[in-house]
């Protein structure tokens, strides 16, 4: 993951606890930065922007359309939270547990601002043995898969699934907590350590503040076609909020388990380095003296890079291998055009009928 | 006779923004932008004062305007009814007005702009297609 210079300036203009030092940044950034031609990923900052430069109480250029960015992101935000609290709540008459991660869990425990973080969708983590029922209750409100099949199940290569209703809100089931961790029982520990919270009258539960660190690094140091760039905050915002609850031997041991010693050891130091982020120096010390296995430097390098083919293949075979554990090459290797027939199930639709269309067209009878 | 009124929650949520309120409504997607002096009846109504309560202490800071105050207050009361975003309710006296509200400057006739189309809303590009107010005020075409 690289971090642009203009969006760390813009990182700091929103993090800086001085209000002239945050303007000074916000000056640096807007002279690089075209507002009109920004790219998504410092879009998607814009509120938090906004939020941080209108408590100096000083005139700041573009203020108002920074503003308009925010009012819209609060409208936004307000019918999404609606629609997704209410199912929640059809969740839970059906005695579907649900944890609830990224954007709402994030606004709702630790930014409470409505506006303050765009959200595209909300993201619910299912156990799995419910994810069946779970699909079945939603395919049968009309919902449809956002990128290919329907699925009546868990698949086990596959975290999630995304999901559209007929009203256009977008939402991710997952099954797997981690993108990086898809084997058996991976989150059998974070399911026993969830927090309650209260939110616009609803109560919620969410990771808690340690798996909420090790969640948004994981999933914030993967390549994004649109800059990723936002999980800095929302990982200092949670060191902020709640540093006294931050269990780190947890978190270290956790990500040695997980096989995320890499992507936390580059998070936090990340985060110490440049925003002086409250990590003690002996965590990373731990995360870096953790033995860290080829596969797990592999497959840390393919999720930070751009995808290409070739990247593609061989993240689908590190997420195979990943998923088979200690199993040998060969058992995997005889596994693997299984699990990538049922990779098949990702394939956008319209792939999908244009190789029918093609075998139709060869094959006619 | 001392009327009150509550917001219509939860179909309604409101947002206080610097010296603005934005008010939204949930059920029908409208979202309503209250100027300074509507937010200030706004959250009066909201801590339970009655709209008499809120018209003699804005007299206070406005002397000059006694006469329209008392008008325009039932005026806005009508219409916030109107958009069922508040409710008349069978009240009393529990709200206190505090001493912070209205700033005694220049008066201003309570008033909301409201926008209804909530796909236009959601689509509307707030870097590009905007007027200089922000979103979700759109940029005339001359503009």
């Amino acid at each position: 993951m690289m971090v642009q210079s203009d969006e760390l300036l813009l990182l700091h203009a929103i993090l800086e606890k001085s209000d002239s030092r945050a303007i000074e940044y916000y000056k640096k950034w807007i002279t690089i930065t075209n507002l009109d031609d920004i790219e998504g990923g410092s879009f998607r900052l814009l509120p938090l922007l906004y939020k941080r430069l209108s408590k100096t109480g000083q005139e700041i250029p573009h203020i108002e359309k920074l503003k308009g960015v925010y009012r819209q992101n609060l409208y936004k935000n307000s019918l999404l939270f609606h629609k997704f609290l209410s199912i929640l709540v059809e969740l839970e008459k059906r005695e579907i547990p649900v944890i609830v991660l990224k954007g709402i869990a994030l606004i709702a425990a630790y930014y409470e601002d409505t506006g303050i973080r765009p959200m595209s969708d909300a993201d619910f983590l299912v156990p799995e043995e419910d994810v069946k029922r779970t699909l079945k209750y939603f395919k049968e409100q009309g919902w449809q898969e956002r990128n290919g099949s329907w699925l009546d199940k868990p698949v086990k290569h596959i975290h999630s699934l995304d999901l559209i209703s007929p009203d256009h809100y977008e939402m991710d089931i997952h099954w797997r907590a981690f993108y990086q961790c898809p084997w058996d029982r991976a989150d059998e520990e974070l399911w026993k350590q969830t927090e309650e919270v209260s939110f616009k009258g609803f109560k919620i539960k969410i990771l808690n503040p340690t798996q909420q660190i090790l969640h948004n690094c994981a999933h914030g140091l993967r390549w994004n076609a649109i800059s990723s760039i936002r999980w800095t905050v929302d990982v200092l915002t949670v060191m902020k909020k709640r540093s006294d609850a931050i269990d780190w031997a947890m978190l270290v041991s956790e990500a040695a388990s997980r096989n995320l010693s890499l992507t936390m050891s580059y998070a936090l130091s990340f985060l110490k380095n440049e925003f002086d982020a409250p990590v003690p120096g002996e965590v990373l010390n731990q995360l870096d003296r953790l033995p860290k296995d080829s596969q797990e430097i592999r497959f840390f390098r393919v999720l930070t890079s751009p995808p290409n083919l070739r990247n593609r293949i061989y993240k689908k075979w590190l997420m195979h291998s990943n998923s088979m554990g200690d199993a040998s090459f060969l058992i995997k290797a005889a596994a693997f055009p299984d699990f990538i027939s049922k990779a098949f199930y990702q394939v956008p639709f319209y792939i999908r009928k244009r190789i029918r269309q093609r075998k139709i067209q060869r094959h006619p009878s | 006779m001392e009327k009150y009124y509550e917001i219509n929650a939860p179909a309604v949520i409101s947002e206080p923004m610097e010296d603005e309120v934005v008010v939204i409504n949930l059920d029908n997607g409208c979202y309503y932008n209250l100027n300074k002096s509507a937010a200030q009846v706004w959250n009066f109504l909201d801590q339970g004062c009655s709209l008499n309560q809120i018209a003699s202490h804005a007299a206070k800071s406005y002397p000059g305007e006694t006469e329209c105050i008392g008008s325009d207050f039932q005026v806005f009361a009508q219409r916030l009814t109107d958009e069922q975003l508040v409710r008349e309710i069978e009240g009393h006296n529990v709200g206190k007005i505090n001493a912070n509200g209205f700033d005694g400057q220049s008066y201003e006739k309570p008033d909301f702009d409201k926008f209804s189309d909530m796909q236009e809303m959601l689509l509307l590009d707030p870097i590009h297609e905007v007027s200089e107010e922000g979103w979700p005020h759109q940029k005339k075409s001359n503009d």
